[in-house]
């Protein structure tokens, strides 16, 4: 065979990328071939030199903030998608003058519909929003609703059929006190959903307070405050999440986020908070929880962050009394 | 769940379901973005701009391909066309090396008394061998690290980037002739 298989072959070796046959038969002709034997002792050499390179590792912690970032660019990219030059974009898409007309005139019906149904029904409040089934002794007042978020589910067909969704947003102005279920389901919403970090955290201080006055919160917002402490981009936020969770005696949703922060949030004085939170369990079972202990015990080995490892090293030490 | 049922749900706006979706191959995508890449920095931007690209772009998906097919050639396009802002990051970290990752080795090397020789030379042919990549063509140097760092078969990157395996063949070995020429002086060092 030509030389020139052989060479590819070697190339190949080096990527581990031979058959069986194919490196059986390279290995007999390199004992032959005084070039090919030289050229494989270099491509040897140059496999070691190059498994040198550092790569950057993906760790479950790399991947979790690739994903909370992820999350927060979504989350805008939501809000923006249908504009209102995207929404010009779609109809002039449409080839035939004749499609345009029936998706104009079949979005047109369904919008004056929904919005003559509205206007017909303004007193029903769970009809306008899942978020507040009950007001409680808020004061609810809305102004005019307004279309957003339209887009087609099925394009405008040749006979004019046509099926969309879009958005019905009505403005409300909601006053009461954070102990009403209403208003804190709101604010348990705009927790999860609210794009101004700022928002967010005058919203979780809301919730915290709420949670100081009665020790048992609603499951929702408890479980938005869980959301927010383990996702949220924003280290304040997640903070006061945090701080807010303080309050209530551990459970295992409490006890599975705390540890789900202590491996993974990249903020070294959250994961302090997180470890002072089990302190408090200390005369208690919850921290002799082999979970949470094997957690202690990994932390205050491989913590990055010094302050870190010392505090989960008294912890344990402590529960191990 | 199958993709199919994901994908359609995602389709009509379902955020789970496109979570979902997304969490299947993610650490794929993050991983191919971190060979190709020299710092964690640029791989999530790599993996964000990725499945930004799938996000706006499955409604027009037409499931005529395999979605991990066609993720996979946008996250190759997106690692050849992030060129510009990586050289830009590399050429700031390389020339203050404090910076980067190779440069935190290297002063982590000298900060610690007890650092070996050994551990200083291991750390420098770390920074030759990201120079000597970084001179490659992107393309030459997707399809080097996919082999060379990430393991894939020829095949599997003809298929993930679109080219031919004749191409696949030809970028590795003249990635592997231009990388042998950049690094002809640590290899002559290295023991036989």
């Amino acid at each position: 065979m030509k030389h020139e298989y052989y060479q590819e072959l070697l190339h190949l070796s080096l990527y581990g990328d031979l058959e069986e046959d194919e490196e059986r038969c390279l290995d007999e002709h390199v004992q032959t071939c005084s070039d090919c034997s030289t050229e494989l002792a270099e491509l040897k050499k140059l496999n070691a030199v190059l498994r040198q390179r550092s790569q950057v590792e993906v760790t479950d912690q790399l991947l979790d903030e690739a994903r909370r970032e992820l999350r927060v660019a979504l989350r805008i990219a939501e809000s923006k998608r249908f504009s209102l030059a995207e929404w010009i974009e779609r109809f002039t898409f449409f080839p035939m003058p004749s499609v345009r007309l029936a998706a104009v005139s079949g979005a047109t019906l369904v919008i004056g519909l929904s919005l003559g149904y509205l206007a017909f029904h303004p007193g029903e409040d769970s009809q306008l929003s899942g978020v507040m089934p009950a007001v409680g002794s808020s004061m609810v007042e809305r102004t005019e609703p307004r279309v957003s978020g339209f887009r087609f589910l099925q394009q405008p067909q040749e006979n004019g059929d046509v099926e969309i969704a879009f958005d019905l947003v009505t403005p409300v102005r909601l006053k009461g006190n954070v102990a009403d279920n209403a208003v804190q389901r709101v604010l348990a919403q705009a927790l999860m959903n609210e794009q101004n970090p700022g928002a967010r955290i005058r919203t979780v201080s809301a919730l915290a307070a709420q949670v100081d006055a009665s020790l048992r919160p609603d499951e929702e917002v408890k479980a938005a405050l869980i959301q927010a402490l383990k996702s949220d981009g924003n280290v304040g936020v997640r903070r006061e999440a945090l701080k807010a969770l303080r309050k209530l005696p551990i459970d295992k949703v409490i006890k599975d986020a705390l540890l789900y922060l202590l491996t993974h949030d990249r903020n070294p004085g959250i994961r302090v908070e997180a470890i002072n939170y089990l302190d408090q369990s200390v005369l208690t079972d919850e921290v002799r929880d082999p979970d949470i202990l094997k957690v202690l015990q990994e932390r205050m080995q491989k913590d990055e962050n010094n302050y870190v490892r010392i505090r989960a090293k008294n912890v344990y030490e402590e529960a191990q009394q | 769940m199958v993709d199919l049922d994901l994908i359609q749900r995602a389709k009509r706006g379902d955020r789970a379901a496109f979570e979902q979706l997304v969490f299947r191959y993610d650490k794929q995508v993050l991983t191919i973005a971190a060979r190709y890449v020299q710092s964690a920095e640029d791989a999530k931007d790599i993996y964000q701009e990725v499945f930004m690209r799938v996000f706006r772009a499955l409604p027009r998906f037409q499931l005529r391909s395999q979605f991990s097919t066609w993720l996979f050639r946008i996250t190759t396009n997106v690692c050849l066309s992030h060129r510009s802002r990586r050289k830009r990051h590399l050429h700031t970290s390389l020339e203050h090396e404090s910076d980067d990752e190779h440069g935190r080795q290297v002063e982590g090397a000298l900060r610690d008394s007890a650092a070996t020789d050994h551990h200083a030379e291991k750390t420098d042919l770390a920074v030759h061998v990201a120079k000597a990549l970084e001179s490659l063509s992107p393309k030459q140097r997707m399809v080097f690290t996919m082999k060379y760092y990430d393991d894939y078969k020829i095949r599997e990157i003809s298929e993930m980037t679109g080219l031919a395996e004749g191409t696949v063949k030809r970028y590795l070995f003249s990635a592997t002739r231009k990388i042998r020429r950049s690094l002809k002086d640590l290899i002559e060092e290295q023991p036989s």
